[in-house]
């Protein structure tokens, strides 16, 4: 979140698969869909909007999971008593109305899962998330722009180089590239993380304001892993990647004392927010981390050069020099790098006279 | 040898893993060294012992008791002979499959994803099947009792070798052992039942006792076919056939000294081909002298003499042992004929007085020491590698003809020559008198070494590096790169050192991960090659920083204070002063100048 984050091009296309999910599992749960409706010619329109969405759908339903159909699942789902049926649709109104939870007085979030039988939640659970695991991976039916399109949507390989290059901070492709969430590297095998977990709200798989692409570290324990992104059902005090942007709100500060780096907010309101996400990100302690090896690895270049200076029965370094060597560095510190903002802190650190003083005093006890 | 994938499950404490080992390392090595990492309980060993059960249940005409898929290459990848072996045992027994696909190379690049694929396209016999491909045991046909695919899917050799405990392994081990010993008598008879460690070798040897007591008789030539076969099998090293390891790469080292001196044609040429390597014998010579060995004295075998049991070709072989040793000490013991058969290396050698029986006989002939006689009867007279000699000691240790191999040394070159003094000589040593360190450092050395000449083994060491000093660690990862960086051999090493994984790229790294739901691996993101130790600490193995903990609380204790009285900044001054240099020490230089500014 230190990073801004943009809506990429095929956003349209993964709003119309969560309308779709919103559109299908509703109609499982209305009390005249019974098991025979639960065809191919029963899925046409006007129950899906379209007959490219209802093939796909149907295709979608023959795949397999755990060596059974997905069309079993919509069975189970289908053969709910009514009561279910209609709290499961109630769950799944209030879980599609997430950007309201955004707004002024938000109603009431479903912290916890409908009350269905086990075995049917887990029906359900298994069908939605299919449409990610399954379905993203395999090819949408949607074209960037959100139009049904029977051949060639968009997919999984697609939405994630979508990502990348919306969020290059460098146009070089050989430059090293960003994680939004903590402006560390992005890695190797960056992933797709669900802001709110699927595992619990498996209605949001596939939704637009869901979806990000973040470094491996920041989406594993002990950082964000399965942890909520809510205090008890209350989005107030937290951001959101789309939907309540933190880039600009987090500011970074080194504190002597604690030796460590610090995710506060610019505006004090902002403050639980900041606290929130430093607490489900480790931010504090990552960014210390890093301060520290770039802290060191500067420390050791002047050490070094300072030692060859001392064998060369060279001049020693002056405070001037290890000014200039810090101005320049600080000068030369570009914003598209990972981890920017911990350098620049670092920067600012270094130019304080004591911190400049006792460099110097750590430089003279180099024989 | 190269492992490109393994997918495990329910192996505990591994739940379900999936790893792509990375291949085409920016080294431009033939041999392939991969790391495996993680805290201590998260599974490293059990995923190594994984490995060799697969490859011990292949050479058993098994299928591995757990779920696995592995991808292998066998072979050069530039040869005729190259082959990819994908071996699918994730289901049950009716869809176990084995696949090769002659010169095929999976990209380097191919991702988890791709593989898993291909596992798809292979179960299903789909036409997207690479052509190069073809069923070496088709789905539903395991096991396939005409067809054994021993020979074309298993790794030349496989050694696992663990500085841990060695009952865990053992019992990999004897899980696999061949069921024909234990299937002839269907009665539950206390005398049938087994005690635990029991191997195939010792059951064996029993079945034959058993034999001759009821036949009265001699076993016959049987025994040929199983003894060939048992060489592929993997092997699993003890502390005696590490140092079966160590004789095997140190005899041909002392037998160039021994025949400084001009020798016959034969040995001439013997001693031009290791000559043609004799850089490889300049290193290996540095490495043994680390070790503390200057060069090897003699060799002692123990043995028990069991002639009634043996059967003739090994009664013929150990009949030659017997003459050649320059002394046979029998040991005292009411049962068994026990025998220590002693080979002092320099030691003349008459050969023209005895008859020898085993195929060995004509190069003992021409032998003049005992050294070159023991060469000649490990069959070392043509050409035979370090492995081929290891091998043979391995063939034989197994049939029983020696229990034991006892090595004595010297540290410094004998007095006589010119600057060393008798006063200062410590004589001869027993290896069992170097110090751990040195014994293990000799083993493992040896046991690199081993595979020089080799091609297509697979070398499973778990945790290496333990005994040895930060220094030697720093070292280890080169080590092995220098024996045998340029052979295509796999070399799978678990280890807890950030100091060896300083030496290696990030993507050869596999992290294994403690969950509650089991053991995971995860990718290593953090740049490792050229990295500070140090910092590998905390980026890879997660350490809180990179100073111990008793330090680091003091030194915030004293940061967390705002403002400090003089008798205060004196006491910070006097703790800096014997201070190591690093973060902490600057900033509480830091620290004491904001204090001092306060004060002004």
């Amino acid at each position: 979140m230190l990073k801004p984050i943009h809506r990429v091009t095929c956003y349209p296309a993964l709003a119309a698969c969560r309308h779709l999910m919103q559109r299908f599992a509703l109609w499982l749960c209305a009390p005249g869909t019974t098991a025979t409706s639960l065809t191919s010619a029963g899925l046409q329109p006007p129950v899906m909007p379209s007959a490219i969405e209802a093939e796909w759908l149907w295709g979608f339903l023959q795949t397999k999971k755990d060596k059974r159909p997905l069309l079993e699942r919509a069975q189970l789902i289908v053969a709910m008593p009514p009561a279910q049926k209609v709290a499961l649709a109630a769950w799944v109104q209030a879980v599609s109305a997430l950007a309201t939870q955004f707004q002024a007085a938000p109603p009431p979030w479903p912290v916890t899962g409908p009350p269905t039988d086990p075995a049917n939640w887990a029906a359900f659970r298994t069908l939605m998330e299919a449409f990610y695991d399954k379905g993203f991976h395999a090819g949408l039916p949607y074209a960037e722009d959100g139009t049904p399109v029977a051949a060639g949507g968009v997919n999984y390989a697609l939405f994630v180089d979508a990502f990348r290059v919306a969020h290059r901070l460098n146009p070089d492709p050989h430059a090293r590239q960003v994680c939004v969430l903590c402006g560390g590297p992005l890695g190797d095998t960056p992933h797709v993380d669900h802001w709110v977990i699927k595992s619990a709200f498996p209605l949001l798989s596939m939704c637009g304001d869901n979806l990000t692409l973040i470094c491996s570290t920041c989406n594993e324990a002990p950082n964000k892993g399965d942890k909520p992104v809510h205090s008890a059902g209350s989005f107030a005090d937290w951001f959101h990647p789309y939907l309540r942007p933190g880039n600009g709100a987090l500011q970074l500060g080194y504190d002597l004392h604690a030796a460590a780096v610090h995710c506060s907010a610019v505006v004090l309101a902002d403050q639980p927010k900041a606290t929130n996400l430093d607490g489900l990100l480790n931010l504090g302690s990552r960014w210390t981390r890093e301060f520290k090896a770039e802290y060191a690895k500067h420390q050791d270049v002047l050490r070094r050069s300072e030692s060859r200076r001392v064998r060369a029965a060279q001049a020693r370094h002056t405070l001037q020099e290890l000014d200039t060597y810090v101005q320049q560095w600080v000068g030369n510190l570009s914003p598209s790098e990972p981890h920017h903002e911990v350098h620049i802190t670092l920067g600012q650190a270094m130019t304080e006279p004591a911190r400049m003083q006792a460099w110097l005093a750590e430089l003279a006890t180099v024989q | 040898m190269r492992l490109r994938y393994l997918h495990l499950q329910n192996y505990p404490p591994i739940s379900d893993i999936k790893v792509c080992f990375a291949s085409g390392s920016p080294l431009e090595r033939e041999c392939a060294i991969r790391f495996v990492v993680g805290v201590n309980g998260s599974g490293k060993s059990n995923l190594l012992r994984a490995v060799a059960e697969v490859f011990l249940a292949i050479a058993d005409g098994r299928r591995a008791p757990f779920p696995v898929r592995l991808i292998y290459e066998l072979g050069h990848r530039d040869s005729s002979r190259f082959r990819t072996l994908v071996l699918d045992w994730l289901g049950d027994r009716q869809s176990a499959s084995l696949w090769i696909g002659d010169r095929y190379v999976f990209p380097d690049n191919a991702t988890t994803e791709q593989l898993d694929q291909t596992f798809l396209c292979l179960s299903t016999e789909s036409s997207e099947i690479p052509a190069e491909f073809r069923p070496l045991i088709r789905r539903g046909e395991w096991p396939a009792g005409s067809v054994t695919p021993q020979v074309i899917a298993l790794p030349s050799a496989v050694l696992a070798y663990t500085t841990g405990d060695l009952r865990p392994w053992r019992s990999v081990w004897s899980r696999n052992q061949r069921a024909e010993g234990f299937l002839d008598s269907g009665d539950d008879q206390q005398s049938d039942e087994r005690p635990a460690g029991w191997t195939a070798a010792q059951e064996r040897t029993l079945q034959a006792i058993r034999q001759t007591e009821a036949e009265a008789a001699p076993r016959g030539m049987s025994g040929g076919n199983a003894e060939a076969g048992r060489f592929r099998r993997p092997v699993l090293l003890d502390a005696t056939l590490l140092k079966c390891a160590l004789l095997a790469v140190a005899l041909p080292q002392a037998f160039v000294e021994t025949t400084d001196y001009p020798g016959r044609a034969e040995l001439d040429a013997a001693m031009a081909q290791l000559r043609r390597r004799s850089d490889n014998k300049t290193s290996m010579q540095e490495l043994l002298e680390r070790g503390g060995w200057h060069h090897l004295v003699s060799v002692a075998f123990r043995s028990r003499l069991q002639a009634a049991e043996w059967d003739r070709k090994l009664c013929e072989t150990a009949h030659d042992w017997w003459l050649c040793a320059s002394e046979v000490i029998a040991e005292p013991h009411p049962v068994e004929a026990r025998r220590t058969l002693l080979f002092d290396l320099m030691g003349s050698f008459d050969a023209q007085a005895s008859s020898y029986a085993s195929a060995a006989s004509e190069e003992l002939q021409t032998c003049t020491s005992q050294g070159e006689a023991l060469w000649a009867l490990l069959g070392g007279a043509q050409d035979a590698s370090a492995f081929d000699l290891f091998a043979r000691l391995l063939e034989l240790n197994q049939v029983g003809l020696f229990d034991d191999v006892l090595i004595r040394l010297r540290r410094a070159p004998a007095p006589g020559d010119a600057n060393v003094t008798e006063v200062d000589d410590i004589g001869v040593l027993r290896y069992e008198e170097l110090s751990d360190g040195e014994q293990m450092v000799l083993g493992r050395m040896a046991l690199f070494h081993l595979l020089q000449g080799q091609q297509d083994a697979l070398l499973l060491l778990d945790e290496p590096e333990t005994h040895f000093n930060d220094k030697w660690k720093r070292e280890i990862v080169d080590i092995i790169d220098d024996a045998i960086g340029h052979t295509s051999n796999d070399v799978l090493i678990s280890t807890h050192s950030a100091i060896v994984l300083s030496d290696v790229f990030n993507n050869e790294i596999v992290m294994v991960q403690k969950t509650p739901h089991g053991s995971n691996v995860r990718s290593v993101d953090e740049p490792t090659f050229g990295t500070d130790p140090s910092a590998l600490m905390m980026t890879v193995f997660g350490a809180d920083d990179s100073i111990g903990k008793r330090a680091q609380e003091f030194i915030e204790g004293k940061l967390a204070q705002a403002t400090g009285t003089q008798a205060e900044i004196a006491d910070l001054e006097r703790l800096i002063a014997r201070m190591g240099s690093g973060f902490y020490r600057s900033e509480l230089r830091t620290l004491l100048n904001t204090w001092r500014g306060g004060d002004a």
